[in-house]
């Protein structure tokens, strides 16, 4: 913030207008403090935009010497009529403008009150002429050479003197009205008036003096309760209502913001300034405002203090880069304390030894070291890596650099190359003594100081910038480890083991370069701040210094709660976060949180000093990192590396089309790898999440193997190609002909490899599944993954998934065998579905549709189509599976089997089923078709979780129920019947009875209400609304309105009931019965009738599971 | 379930008994397939932190060398090796500087674990043989001379 502020005006008693008194009471009394007479005025010429500014050292200094000193950073405003001259003034206004940047606004005000008492019988004018007089006086003798201090006030902090500021105006506010008016009444009576003044006070006795020096150090002190370190020492109470006091008022001056052009703003503050000195120079009557205040964090505007808005209006007149045509806009009362409101800031100094970034040119961003700090012309010297163009500096050096044009890439950062230099020619001097550094360096081409390989630049402090603590691998290019470094820094420790040493020598060099970053309070306290709960922590400082523990809680104050881990020290100990440092022991899990490697997550192997080794699990890779760069990664296990919706190992398509698996997540950026590499070249993108199109679902993908083995995700494939043949690997994801495996023992991309599907043989697939050799995976686990039909669901699943022949062996009892002799030659298995449907292959006739009479051969096989390529014409077609009869010779119907036919089978709904029981070898339902589902080896396993026991047995036992169960179900359906619509068709055995709740294709459940279709393959269903209960979707109740829908029999399945439902019995002798499901036990369902007949009505039966479906009464 | 590994309670390796099989649920995701909770008793195979174990080199690198024991994947980094034992890029080994020591590819070697990382549904662990009595104490079958690979 930078504020002119006029007072000293005043006491030169040509400012009527501008006795703006700000500033005030704090500097004032640090004058009365420090000064040997009470010199009042002070100048402010202020504005220390940045805080650096020194404080405290110009407390004391002299008029004179300040005047002088470039190196003063307030600079002050002497204007009165004999003093400095027109030019010194101009010269002081010129130096102000350089040394804004570095001080901090400072006012000095007289008070009123300090007036009021000082004359305590002077009615108000002529306390005001006394006053100045007597500072008149003042100031003569301070000319005389007496000494007088100055103050310059080190800015405590600078919201204390914006209240400051405030009290200032509150109080003098109607006295400067009165004064002010005065003034401007009797300018001349005044001058003289003032020599009186002078005069008395000159006259006037020790005592009053004394007085008055013991009344501003008086107020001095309250100023003291607060500031300095900012710890309060005084009644904080007080303080406050002081506070209070000193907030602005409606009769104080207004504060008003000004346009003036972007940049422009202390150039306008600074001529103000000189105008109002100007104007005093020459005796014109001076502006009426009271200060102009800028703020670096304002742009384009000026904070002008006056009472009304054509005060400023006049005392812009004429100002260049001020906007005319608008006009000052007034800020409100509330508002005006926080505008000209300075956040506190901590004052952070560059010095030797800090690190900080280049801020623009070739260096940009670049790490550097400061080596000397010249505070004096604001510049350093900084170490930094070179990013020397030889080629440009020689072009240079020969003059032909002007017709070349400029090298627009910019060079790397290397240590200088001696050889490089001399092959391009260029001057180069060693050893050269360099009288600013006080060292000896060597210089190239006559201006780039190099030492030890760096470069040594100097530069204004403000083209850098300090920096938080640098990463270990930006650090290490300041420590190469090599000889040359050795003297750089001197070496304490002796390297004990000559074949480490020289790694450990770089180590030591990193850590101690570590060590400074730490020092720096900075780096400390960015570090403090990055304690997280559970970390592990070491005490580096106090009475506990060595003791480990972890984090317990950090407290809002900054404070850091540890948990000792000591055998007697088990209360939780309040730290510092500086007395603390980070510690991970080896074998800890941890994640990165800062720097090159933020995000990486991983095991710390090795800890020496401050820099840990962590070892990568995801990447597989060992890097090293500052400690305090580390957080406990506790929940690793759960966690995942994502960016965005994609995380490891998601298979996800880019923007360019290519779908690629990621293999690494960075902090912005996740590493692919991509369906273009191949098995030799794997290609990896570097990734943005913009660079995703979307995430993959491989689920359900297959693909073939170099046998045209189906390979599913889960498979285990061995890789025939390449280096990595023979080496075994689960495949994660498939895209087409592409498949990612995960191959255990290799290292590159997290152990994912990409390779064509082609490229390797499945384990476990048909012919393999039983050998067991699969590591893993033990042979059941692969039979159940690849195999095994689990219920009349799966059946579908595996058919659409190529397995049908395995079903139809399954469910043929002939055909049953052992599982390990369905291994058959690969060539008969070619072709995914084909080989398994033995409808493939095969003559048929088309019987209906528009393709009737044609005859084809069968091409492919779906669960209800089949692709027939006519004989008569050259293509294939689509047509149901009903639709097609048997070829030439054959007698045999495929699909076309006759209503009755599905009769037999309580189960019929599956059309894979049915197919499978009327091929010519099925056709009569034998025991032993069920039988060949229980002996299936794969269901064997009854713990396999992926099978369904309780249907197994079912499906076994239903077979010889399906005897009886035609004539019960006609029945039911005559019972139901009643005279109204037949519900059931005769004969009708299937499980969907009306009332029965059935999950439908979409997932939505609903109540069967009839049975049609030849027989009963077409059920109407009213849908209804289903809540979840006990994790499964429960039907709750029909909804109204919704009609019923036709739907065909295999699109439906029965709805398992829950404990406490209606339920009907669908299959077995009970087949019918409406009852109450009481209890299930296991498998079975104990059942409480509900029957209209007296007798059966309440008992109870146990039914399996399978045979029981949820009722719904409608009624 | 034989040969996977869950976090909590490590590598199931065979199934001894089954407790129960609870009632299906079935899936929502249009499969048609059913879940069931199955309680069953196994033996398992859980590492722990400090435990000594012996296992077979699988890998060797110049960050350390992979080893397994069963199915647990352990890493040793060239860290945890002890100091005169140094990585030889040629042979693609870990050999001590007095030649005695040659640890490479399939050689056992008897580890303790310092740290283990427990995936859903893996378990990795950071070794040491830098310590008394670990290291070395076979070579690969058919290899015992040598020792390198």
């Amino acid at each position: 913030m930078a504020e002119a502020e006029e007072e000293e005006a005043r006491e030169e008693d040509v400012d009527d207008g501008e006795n703006g008194l700000r500033g005030g009471e704090e500097p004032e009394k640090a004058a009365a403090k420090g000064g040997d007479d009470d010199e009042e005025e002070k100048l402010d010429a202020g504005v220390g935009a940045e805080e650096n500014d020194e404080k405290d050292s110009e407390d004391d200094s002299d008029d004179d010497s300040d005047d002088d000193s470039d190196d003063d950073s307030e600079e002050e405003e002497e204007s009165g009529d004999e003093e400095p001259s027109d030019a010194e003034d101009l010269e002081g206004d010129e130096e102000e403008e350089e040394e804004e940047e570095n001080t901090r606004k400072k006012k000095t005000q007289k008070k009123k009150k300090r007036k009021n008492k000082f004359i305590d019988d002077v009615a108000d004018e002529d306390d005001d002429e006394d006053d100045r007089r007597k500072k008149k006086k003042k100031r003569a003798k301070g000319k005389d050479g007496k000494a007088v201090s100055r103050f310059i006030d080190d800015i405590a902090d600078a919201a204390g003197s914006d209240d400051e500021e405030d009290e200032e105006g509150d109080e003098d506010e109607p006295i400067d009205d009165a004064e002010r008016e005065a003034l401007a009444r009797e300018m001349d009576t005044r001058l003289h008036a003032r020599v009186e003044q002078a005069q008395r006070i000159d006259a006037a006795d020790d005592e009053e003096l004394e007085r008055m020096v013991k009344e501003r150090y008086e107020s001095r002190r309250y100023a003291d309760a607060y500031d300095e370190e900012g710890q309060r020492r005084g009644p904080i109470v007080n303080e406050y209502v002081d506070q209070q006091s000193l907030h602005p008022t409606v009769r104080d001056p207004k504060l008003w913001m000004v346009a003036v052009k972007q940049g422009k703003e202390r150039e306008v503050t600074i001529c103000l300034m000189q105008k109002m000195i100007n104007l005093q120079k020459t005796n014109k009557p001076p502006m009426k405002i009271m200060s102009v205040v800028t703020q670096d964090h304002l742009k384009g505007y000026v904070y002008v203090e006056a009472m009304r808005d054509d005060h400023v209006k006049k005392a812009l007149q004429g100002l260049r880069h001020v906007y005319h045509m608008k006009p000052p806009k007034l800020v409100p009362l509330k508002e005006m304390v926080e505008s000209i409101s300075v956040a506190k800031k901590e004052v952070e100094v560059i010095r030797p030894d800090s690190w900080v970034r280049m801020r623009s040119g070739v260096y940009k961003a670049d790490l550097a070291k400061v080596v000397e700090v010249n505070y004096g012309d604001n510049s350093c010297v900084v170490k930094i890596l070179p990013r020397f163009d030889y080629q440009h500096l020689a072009d240079k050096e020969s003059g032909e650099a002007k017709n070349k044009p400029k090298p627009t890439v910019r060079p790397a950062a290397r240590l200088f190359s001696e050889t490089e230099a001399k092959n391009k020619n260029l001057s180069f001097e060693r050893g050269k003594f360099d009288r600013t550094l006080n060292d000896r360096v060597d210089v190239l081409c006559g201006t780039h100081k190099i030492k030890d390989g760096y470069l040594l630049k100097r530069c204004a402090l403000t083209t850098v910038k300090l920096t938080e603590a640098p990463s270990l691998d930006e650090i290490q290019k300041f420590a190469p480890g090599g000889d040359e470094e050795d003297d750089d820094f001197d070496d304490e420790e002796d390297d004990e083991d000559g074949g480490a040493r020289r790694k450990k020598s770089t180590n030591n060099h990193i850590n101690r370069l570590a060590k400074l970053t730490m020092n720096e309070k900075k780096a400390s306290k960015s570090a403090a701040a990055r304690f997280l709960v559970g970390d592990q922590v070491i005490v580096v400082e106090g009475d506990l210094r060595n003791l480990e523990g972890v984090i317990k809680r950090v407290d809002a104050d900054g404070r850091v709660i540890v948990d000792p881990s000591h055998k007697d020290l088990t209360d939780p100990l309040p730290f510092n976060p500086e007395q603390l440092r980070k510690h991970f022991k080896v074998g800890s899990t941890v994640r990165v949180v800062h720097g090159a490697h933020e995000g990486a997550s991983g095991m710390v192997v090795k800890v020496s000093d401050q820099i840990a080794t962590v070892f990568s699990t995801s990447t597989n890779e060992e890097f090293s990192v500052f400690m305090r760069d580390l957080a406990d990664d506790a929940e690793a296990a759960t966690r995942v590396d994502r960016i965005g919706e994609y995380a490891l190992h998601d298979l996800a398509m880019l923007d360019d089309g290519n779908v690629g698996v990621l293999t690494r997540v960075e902090k912005d950026v996740a590493f692919v790898l991509t369906n273009v590499g191949t098995l030799e070249r794997p290609n990896v993108k570097a990734c943005k999440l913009a660079d995703f199109k979307r995430k993959m679902n491989s689920r359900n993908q297959t693909a073939q193997d170099g046998a045209m083995e189906l390979i599913d995700v889960g498979s285990i494939v061995r890789i025939n190609e390449g280096q990595l043949k023979d080496v075994n690997a689960t495949v994660e994801h498939i895209y087409k002909g592409t498949i990612w495996v995960k191959a255990r023992g290799v290292q590159r991309d997290g152990g994912i490899v990409c390779l064509r599907s082609r490229q390797c043989f499945v384990h476990g697939g048909q012919g393999t599944r039983q050998g067991g050799a699969i590591p893993g995976l033990t042979p059941a686990m692969q039979s159940a993954f690849t195999n095994a039909p689990k219920s009349p669901g799966h059946a579908l699943i595996a058919q659409s998934m190529g397995l049908t022949a395995q079903m139809a062996n399954a469910s043929g009892g002939m055909y049953q065998q052992p599982a390990v002799q369905q291994r058959r030659p690969v060539i008969q298995q070619r072709m995914g579905r084909e080989r398994a449907d033995p409808m493939v292959g095969k003559l048929v006739t088309i019987r209906r549709g528009v393709y009737a009479g044609y005859k084809g051969k069968v091409v492919d096989c779906g669960p209800k189509t089949a692709r027939v390529e006519l004989q008569a014409q050259a293509r294939t077609v689509t047509v149901n599976r009903d639709e097609l009869g048997g070829g030439p010779g054959s007698t045999t119907t495929y699909g076309t089997a006759a209503p009755a036919a599905y009769g037999g089978y309580g189960y019929g709904q599956q059309p894979v089923d049915r197919y499978a029981a009327q091929t010519p070898a099925h056709t009569a339902a034998t025991p032993a078709h069920g039988a060949g589902y229980a002996t299936t080896p794969a269901r064997d396993n009854a713990w396999n979780p992926t099978m369904t026991p309780g249907r197994d047995d079912a499906w076994g036992a239903d077979e010889p129920a399906g005897a009886h169960a035609g004539s019960i179900a006609a029945e039911y359906g005559k019972n139901d019947k009643g005279g109204k619509k037949q519900l059931v068709p005769d004969g009708y055995d299937g499980d969907y009875l009306p009332g029965t709740v059935v999950k439908l294709m979409n997932g939505s459940q609903g109540v069967v209400k009839r049975v049609h279709g030849v027989g009963g393959s077409a059920l109407d269903v009213q849908p209804g609304i289903s809540n979840v209960k006990s994790g499964v979707e429960h039907f709750e109740k029909i909804s109204r309105g919704a009609r019923a829908e036709t739907v065909a029999e295999e699109n439906v399945e029965l709805v398992v009931p829950l404990k406490g439902d209606d339920v009907i019995v669908v299959n077995g002798d009970e087949r019918g019965e409406v009852a109450e499901l009481v209890m299930v036990d296991g498998a079975d369902g104990v059942l409480k009738i509900k029957s209209s007949n007296q007798e059966k009505n309440g008992e109870v039966i146990i039914v399996d599971m399978s045979r029981l479906a949820r009722y719904f009464d409608d009624k | 379930m034989e040969g996977t590994c869950s976090g909590r309670y490590g590598f199931i390796v065979c199934i001894t008994h089954i407790e129960n099989v609870s009632e299906g649920i079935i899936t929502d995701d249009g499969t048609a397939r059913a879940k069931f909770a199955v309680e069953y008793d196994c033996v398992a195979y859980r590492p722990f932190k400090n435990e000594v174990l012996d296992a077979v080199v699988t890998q060797v690198n110049k960050f350390g060398f992979f080893a397994e024991a069963g199915p647990l994947q352990l890493f040793v980094s060239n860290s945890l090796v002890p100091d005169d034992v140094k990585y030889v890029t040629d042979e693609n080994c870990y050999k001590s500087d007095d030649g005695q020591i040659t640890i490479g590819v399939d050689c056992e070697v008897r580890v303790k674990i310092v740290g283990m990382r427990i995936d859903a549904n893996d378990i990795f662990c950071i070794a040491t043989i830098k310590e008394d009595y670990l290291g070395l104490i076979g070579y690969a079958e058919g290899d015992a001379a040598v020792g390198a690979v």
